[in-house]
Protein backbone atom coordinates (compact mmCIF):
# COMPACT_ATOMS: atom_id res chain seq x y z
CA UNK A 1 0.00 0.00 0.00
CA UNK A 2 1.59 3.09 -1.05
CA UNK A 3 1.51 6.24 1.20
CA UNK A 4 -1.63 7.75 -1.17
CA UNK A 5 -3.43 4.67 -0.24
CA UNK A 6 -2.71 5.19 3.13
CA UNK A 7 -3.75 9.02 3.07
CA UNK A 8 -6.96 7.76 0.78
CA UNK A 9 -8.08 5.35 3.07
CA UNK A 10 -7.85 7.54 6.60
CA UNK A 11 -10.14 10.24 4.93
CA UNK A 12 -12.75 7.64 3.48
CA UNK A 13 -12.74 5.93 7.13
CA UNK A 14 -12.97 9.60 8.08
CA UNK A 15 -14.84 11.57 6.46
CA UNK A 16 -14.56 14.80 8.66
CA UNK A 17 -11.47 14.41 7.50
CA UNK A 18 -11.15 17.27 4.03
CA UNK A 19 -7.76 17.03 3.31
CA UNK A 20 -4.85 14.60 4.49
CA UNK A 21 -0.95 15.39 3.34
CA UNK A 22 2.50 14.06 4.48
CA UNK A 23 4.90 16.23 4.40
CA UNK A 24 8.95 17.10 5.02
CA UNK A 25 8.57 19.54 7.53
CA UNK A 26 12.08 20.82 7.57
CA UNK A 27 11.82 21.57 3.50
CA UNK A 28 8.86 22.64 3.41
CA UNK A 29 7.97 19.86 1.06
CA UNK A 30 4.12 18.15 0.57
CA UNK A 31 5.08 14.50 0.03
CA UNK A 32 1.86 13.11 -1.04
CA UNK A 33 -2.27 14.72 -0.45
CA UNK A 34 -5.45 13.35 -0.72
CA UNK A 35 -8.37 15.85 -0.55
CA UNK A 36 -11.83 16.03 -2.26
CA UNK A 37 -11.13 19.09 -4.09
CA UNK A 38 -7.27 19.73 -5.34
CA UNK A 39 -6.62 22.88 -2.76
CA UNK A 40 -3.90 25.54 -4.09
CA UNK A 41 -0.31 25.33 -3.34
CA UNK A 42 -0.66 28.14 -0.93
CA UNK A 43 -2.73 26.22 1.14
CA UNK A 44 -0.64 23.36 1.63
CA UNK A 45 3.16 25.28 1.64
CA UNK A 46 0.81 27.19 4.67
CA UNK A 47 0.15 23.49 6.48
CA UNK A 48 3.83 23.05 6.02
CA UNK A 49 5.13 25.62 7.86
CA UNK A 50 1.89 24.90 10.72
CA UNK A 51 3.73 21.45 11.21
CA UNK A 52 6.70 23.18 11.56
CA UNK A 53 5.87 25.46 13.74
CA UNK A 54 3.94 23.30 15.94
CA UNK A 55 5.84 19.96 15.52
CA UNK A 56 9.07 22.24 16.05
CA UNK A 57 9.05 25.44 17.19
CA UNK A 58 8.90 27.16 20.43
CA UNK A 59 7.23 24.76 22.55
CA UNK A 60 9.80 22.36 22.00
CA UNK A 61 9.91 18.94 20.04
CA UNK A 62 6.22 17.24 19.55
CA UNK A 63 5.02 14.30 18.16
CA UNK A 64 1.44 15.64 18.23
CA UNK A 65 -0.08 19.03 17.67
CA UNK A 66 -4.28 19.76 17.20
CA UNK A 67 -5.34 23.06 16.40
CA UNK A 68 -8.89 24.28 16.90
CA UNK A 69 -10.04 27.32 14.83
CA UNK A 70 -14.06 28.45 13.95
CA UNK A 71 -13.31 26.89 10.25
CA UNK A 72 -11.42 23.85 10.85
CA UNK A 73 -9.38 21.79 13.07
CA UNK A 74 -6.18 20.49 12.10
CA UNK A 75 -3.87 17.64 13.61
CA UNK A 76 -0.35 17.29 12.83
CA UNK A 77 1.09 14.00 13.93
CA UNK A 78 5.18 13.38 13.38
CA UNK A 79 5.49 10.26 11.56
CA UNK A 80 8.54 8.61 13.94
CA UNK A 81 10.33 10.06 16.82
CA UNK A 82 12.87 12.80 15.42
CA UNK A 83 11.57 12.63 12.24
CA UNK A 84 10.84 15.50 10.05
CA UNK A 85 7.99 14.00 7.82
CA UNK A 86 4.12 14.29 9.76
CA UNK A 87 0.86 13.45 8.76
CA UNK A 88 -1.46 17.01 8.43
CA UNK A 89 -5.36 16.31 8.35
CA UNK A 90 -7.54 19.11 7.82
CA UNK A 91 -11.06 18.66 9.25
CA UNK A 92 -14.32 20.43 10.33
CA UNK A 93 -14.36 22.33 13.13
CA UNK A 94 -16.53 20.02 14.97
CA UNK A 95 -14.29 16.74 14.26
CA UNK A 96 -13.87 14.03 17.05
CA UNK A 97 -10.53 15.03 17.90
CA UNK A 98 -9.55 12.15 20.02
CA UNK A 99 -10.32 9.76 17.10
CA UNK A 100 -8.91 11.33 14.34
CA UNK A 101 -5.82 11.88 16.37
CA UNK A 102 -5.96 7.76 17.15
CA UNK A 103 -6.42 6.96 13.70
CA UNK A 104 -3.54 9.68 12.64
CA UNK A 105 -1.06 7.64 14.64
CA UNK A 106 -1.69 4.11 13.11
CA UNK A 107 -1.46 5.87 9.78
CA UNK A 108 1.73 7.76 10.56
CA UNK A 109 2.75 4.21 12.19
CA UNK A 110 1.84 2.41 8.78
CA UNK A 111 3.37 5.08 6.57
CA UNK A 112 6.66 4.79 8.60
CA UNK A 113 6.21 1.25 8.30
CA UNK A 114 5.94 0.94 4.54
CA UNK A 115 8.84 2.93 4.14
CA UNK A 116 7.63 5.99 3.28
CA UNK B 1 1.27 36.14 40.93
CA UNK B 2 -2.17 34.96 40.72
CA UNK B 3 -3.57 32.14 41.81
CA UNK B 4 -6.46 29.69 40.98
CA UNK B 5 -8.12 30.93 44.11
CA UNK B 6 -7.75 34.58 43.31
CA UNK B 7 -8.98 33.64 39.72
CA UNK B 8 -12.40 32.65 41.19
CA UNK B 9 -12.97 35.36 43.18
CA UNK B 10 -12.58 37.88 40.20
CA UNK B 11 -14.82 35.51 38.27
CA UNK B 12 -17.45 35.65 40.87
CA UNK B 13 -17.34 39.65 40.98
CA UNK B 14 -17.59 39.44 37.56
CA UNK B 15 -20.59 37.35 38.04
CA UNK B 16 -22.26 40.65 39.62
CA UNK B 17 -25.50 39.78 37.76
CA UNK B 18 -27.25 37.61 40.40
CA UNK B 19 -25.42 34.53 38.80
CA UNK B 20 -22.63 33.75 41.49
CA UNK B 21 -24.41 30.60 43.80
CA UNK B 22 -26.65 32.05 45.85
CA UNK B 23 -27.86 35.18 43.85
CA UNK B 24 -31.87 35.84 43.38
CA UNK B 25 -33.22 37.87 41.33
CA UNK B 26 -36.84 38.44 39.82
CA UNK B 27 -37.53 38.33 36.38
CA UNK B 28 -40.36 39.74 35.31
CA UNK B 29 -42.71 41.12 32.68
CA UNK B 30 -44.73 39.47 29.76
CA UNK B 31 -44.10 36.07 28.64
CA UNK B 32 -41.80 36.98 26.12
CA UNK B 33 -39.33 39.20 28.14
CA UNK B 34 -39.38 36.52 30.61
CA UNK B 35 -38.06 33.91 28.28
CA UNK B 36 -36.06 35.85 26.93
CA UNK B 37 -34.54 36.80 30.73
CA UNK B 38 -34.19 33.46 31.35
CA UNK B 39 -32.06 32.60 28.33
CA UNK B 40 -29.76 36.01 29.10
CA UNK B 41 -29.63 34.36 32.38
CA UNK B 42 -28.45 30.92 30.51
CA UNK B 43 -26.11 32.95 28.41
CA UNK B 44 -24.37 34.15 30.96
CA UNK B 45 -23.70 31.58 33.13
CA UNK B 46 -20.59 30.03 32.13
CA UNK B 47 -19.32 28.09 34.93
CA UNK B 48 -21.86 24.71 35.64
CA UNK B 49 -24.63 25.43 37.60
CA UNK B 50 -28.07 25.17 37.73
CA UNK B 51 -30.64 27.78 36.90
CA UNK B 52 -33.48 27.51 39.25
CA UNK B 53 -37.11 29.29 38.43
CA UNK B 54 -40.15 29.40 40.61
CA UNK B 55 -43.39 30.62 39.70
CA UNK B 56 -45.73 32.65 41.90
CA UNK B 57 -47.89 29.07 41.99
CA UNK B 58 -44.75 27.06 43.27
CA UNK B 59 -43.80 25.61 40.25
CA UNK B 60 -40.29 25.06 39.93
CA UNK B 61 -38.01 24.57 36.62
CA UNK B 62 -34.12 23.81 37.60
CA UNK B 63 -32.49 24.09 34.36
CA UNK B 64 -28.50 22.60 34.30
CA UNK B 65 -26.14 25.14 32.50
CA UNK B 66 -22.84 24.81 31.73
CA UNK B 67 -20.63 27.01 28.96
CA UNK B 68 -23.82 29.08 28.23
CA UNK B 69 -25.47 25.89 26.97
CA UNK B 70 -28.55 24.60 28.47
CA UNK B 71 -27.89 21.15 29.27
CA UNK B 72 -30.85 19.87 30.83
CA UNK B 73 -33.86 20.47 32.71
CA UNK B 74 -36.60 19.33 35.08
CA UNK B 75 -39.52 20.34 37.35
CA UNK B 76 -43.01 19.99 35.53
CA UNK B 77 -42.79 16.74 35.54
CA UNK B 78 -44.76 15.60 32.10
CA UNK B 79 -46.00 19.23 31.54
CA UNK B 80 -44.27 19.22 28.21
CA UNK B 81 -43.77 15.18 27.20
CA UNK B 82 -40.35 14.43 25.81
CA UNK B 83 -38.23 17.44 27.29
CA UNK B 84 -37.06 16.33 31.01
CA UNK B 85 -34.35 13.75 31.39
CA UNK B 86 -33.52 14.70 27.69
CA UNK B 87 -30.30 15.77 26.35
CA UNK B 88 -31.21 19.06 24.60
CA UNK B 89 -28.21 19.61 22.03
CA UNK B 90 -30.79 18.16 19.09
CA UNK B 91 -32.35 20.83 16.69
CA UNK B 92 -35.61 19.39 16.88
CA UNK B 93 -35.78 20.35 20.78
CA UNK B 94 -35.97 24.08 20.22
CA UNK B 95 -39.67 24.29 19.82
CA UNK B 96 -40.56 21.67 22.78
CA UNK B 97 -38.37 23.41 24.81
CA UNK B 98 -40.53 26.92 24.34
CA UNK B 99 -43.51 24.86 25.37
CA UNK B 100 -41.90 23.91 28.20
CA UNK B 101 -40.98 26.95 29.49
CA UNK B 102 -44.32 28.43 28.34
CA UNK B 103 -46.25 26.20 30.82
CA UNK B 104 -43.47 28.13 33.20
CA UNK B 105 -44.61 31.40 32.44
CA UNK B 106 -47.65 31.44 30.84
CA UNK B 107 -49.15 33.11 33.48
CA UNK B 108 -47.30 36.34 33.82
CA UNK B 109 -46.54 36.03 37.11
CA UNK B 110 -42.94 36.99 38.01
CA UNK B 111 -40.61 34.50 38.57
CA UNK B 112 -38.23 34.07 41.35
CA UNK B 113 -34.76 33.18 39.97
CA UNK B 114 -31.90 31.43 42.31
CA UNK B 115 -28.69 30.19 40.53
CA UNK B 116 -26.84 27.61 42.64
CA UNK B 117 -24.15 25.06 42.21
CA UNK B 118 -24.52 21.88 39.95
CA UNK B 119 -25.01 18.97 42.03
CA UNK B 120 -24.09 16.86 39.58
CA UNK B 121 -21.45 16.29 36.65
CA UNK B 122 -21.84 17.42 32.89
CA UNK B 123 -21.01 14.37 30.74
CA UNK B 124 -18.54 14.93 28.11
CA UNK B 125 -21.41 14.20 25.56
CA UNK B 126 -24.04 16.56 26.78
CA UNK B 127 -23.26 19.84 24.78
CA UNK B 128 -26.98 20.99 25.25
CA UNK B 129 -28.00 23.61 23.50
CA UNK B 130 -27.02 27.21 23.41
CA UNK B 131 -28.82 30.33 24.82
CA UNK B 132 -28.17 32.04 21.48
CA UNK B 133 -29.32 29.14 19.42
CA UNK B 134 -32.64 28.86 21.27
CA UNK B 135 -33.17 32.65 21.17
CA UNK B 136 -32.55 32.41 17.22
CA UNK B 137 -34.94 29.76 17.36
CA UNK B 138 -37.53 31.65 19.00
CA UNK B 139 -37.27 34.95 17.43
CA UNK B 140 -36.05 36.25 21.03
CA UNK B 141 -32.46 37.76 20.01
CA UNK B 142 -30.19 38.79 22.66
CA UNK B 143 -28.06 41.67 22.89
CA UNK B 144 -24.28 41.20 22.18
CA UNK B 145 -22.21 39.38 24.98
CA UNK B 146 -20.67 42.63 26.61
CA UNK B 147 -18.99 40.27 30.02
CA UNK B 148 -17.42 37.80 27.71
CA UNK B 149 -13.72 39.57 27.18
CA UNK B 150 -10.76 37.90 26.47
CA UNK B 151 -9.54 37.69 29.85
CA UNK B 152 -12.69 36.49 30.96
CA UNK B 153 -12.90 33.78 28.55
CA UNK B 154 -8.93 32.54 28.94
CA UNK B 155 -9.81 32.96 32.81
CA UNK B 156 -12.87 30.77 32.95
CA UNK B 157 -10.82 27.81 30.82
CA UNK B 158 -8.61 28.08 33.54
CA UNK B 159 -11.16 28.04 36.22
CA UNK B 160 -12.79 25.12 34.48
CA UNK B 161 -9.88 22.89 34.00
CA UNK B 162 -8.75 22.91 37.67
CA UNK B 163 -6.05 21.02 39.06
CA UNK B 164 -5.39 19.51 35.30
CA UNK B 165 -3.71 22.75 34.59
CA UNK B 166 0.31 22.16 35.78
CA UNK B 167 1.25 25.79 35.07
CA UNK B 168 -0.34 28.78 33.31
CA UNK B 169 0.68 32.39 31.89
CA UNK B 170 -1.41 34.67 29.74
CA UNK B 171 -0.94 37.99 28.09
CA UNK B 172 -3.68 40.39 27.95
CA UNK B 173 -5.38 43.27 29.00
CA UNK B 174 -4.21 41.63 32.45
CA UNK B 175 -1.36 39.51 32.07
CA UNK B 176 -1.64 36.86 34.56
CA UNK B 177 0.30 33.24 35.36
CA UNK B 178 -0.34 30.84 38.11
CA UNK B 179 0.31 27.09 38.81
CA UNK B 180 3.42 25.28 39.24
CA UNK B 181 6.82 27.75 39.56
CA UNK B 182 8.97 25.88 37.85
CA UNK B 183 6.52 24.76 34.93
CA UNK B 184 5.79 28.46 35.21
CA UNK B 185 9.18 29.34 33.97
CA UNK B 186 9.46 27.01 31.20
CA UNK B 187 6.58 29.24 29.89
CA UNK B 188 7.83 32.40 30.28
CA UNK B 189 10.36 30.99 27.08
CA UNK B 190 6.68 30.75 25.24
CA UNK B 191 6.09 33.68 22.90
CA UNK B 192 2.80 35.26 23.36
CA UNK B 193 0.64 37.99 21.79
CA UNK B 194 -0.78 38.82 18.24
CA UNK B 195 2.31 37.62 16.83
CA UNK B 196 2.81 34.15 18.74
CA UNK B 197 3.69 31.32 15.82
CA UNK B 198 1.88 29.05 17.95
CA UNK B 199 -1.57 30.32 16.79
CA UNK B 200 -2.98 30.85 13.45
CA UNK B 201 -2.54 35.13 12.53
CA UNK B 202 -5.20 36.85 13.35
CA UNK B 203 -7.70 33.94 14.19
CA UNK B 204 -9.94 34.01 17.24
CA UNK B 205 -11.29 31.91 18.95
CA UNK B 206 -8.17 29.73 18.05
CA UNK B 207 -5.99 27.16 20.32
CA UNK B 208 -3.60 24.77 19.69
CA UNK B 209 -2.56 21.91 21.85
CA UNK B 210 1.03 20.90 21.30
CA UNK B 211 2.32 16.99 23.09
CA UNK B 212 6.06 17.40 23.67
CA UNK B 213 8.18 14.54 22.38
CA UNK B 214 8.48 12.96 25.77
CA UNK B 215 4.75 12.22 25.85
CA UNK B 216 4.15 13.31 29.42
CA UNK B 217 3.17 17.26 28.56
CA UNK B 218 1.11 19.18 26.30
CA UNK B 219 1.50 22.84 25.99
CA UNK B 220 -1.75 24.58 24.99
CA UNK B 221 -1.90 28.33 23.80
CA UNK B 222 -5.08 29.96 23.14
CA UNK B 223 -6.48 33.46 21.66
CA UNK B 224 -9.47 35.14 22.80
CA UNK B 225 -9.93 38.42 21.25
CA UNK B 226 -6.56 40.30 22.59
CA UNK B 227 -5.69 37.50 25.00
CA UNK B 228 -3.36 34.61 24.33
CA UNK B 229 -2.56 32.24 26.76
CA UNK B 230 -0.23 28.98 27.29
CA UNK B 231 -0.98 26.53 30.02
CA UNK B 232 0.64 23.32 30.55
CA UNK B 233 -1.10 20.24 30.78
CA UNK B 234 -0.55 16.45 31.29
CA UNK B 235 -0.61 15.08 27.94
CA UNK B 236 -3.49 12.97 28.48
CA UNK B 237 -5.47 15.95 29.49
CA UNK B 238 -5.15 17.76 26.20
CA UNK B 239 -8.16 16.27 25.23
CA UNK B 240 -10.11 17.57 28.02
CA UNK B 241 -9.03 20.92 27.25
CA UNK B 242 -9.50 21.21 23.67
CA UNK B 243 -13.36 20.16 24.66
CA UNK B 244 -13.76 22.70 26.91
CA UNK B 245 -12.50 25.44 24.69
CA UNK B 246 -15.30 23.93 22.44
CA UNK B 247 -17.79 24.44 24.96
CA UNK B 248 -16.91 27.95 25.77
CA UNK B 249 -16.44 29.21 22.18
CA UNK B 250 -18.77 26.78 20.25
Amino acid sequence: MDVTSHLDALRRTHPGVETAAFVDFQSGTVLCSSTAIAPPQEFLDALCTTATDMLSGPAGAAQHAMMLTPTDAVVLQRATAGASEALCLVCAPDSDLETISTAARQTAAEISGSGA
Amino acid sequence: MTDKTTLDQKLERLSASGLAPGGAHTLSGNADDILRRILRQIDDIVLPRSLRLESAGRRVVTCDVTARRLVRVAGLGGAVAGVEGQTLGDDTMHEPLRAYFEALVASGAPLQATVTELDRAVEAGEMGVSARALADAWGLPLEPRALLTGDRLIETLVNGLGDAVLAWRSDGATPQSGGSDELAQDLTALPLGPDTPLLPPGISPAMTAITLADGEVAICTARAADTTLALSVKAAAANDVLRLWRQLTG
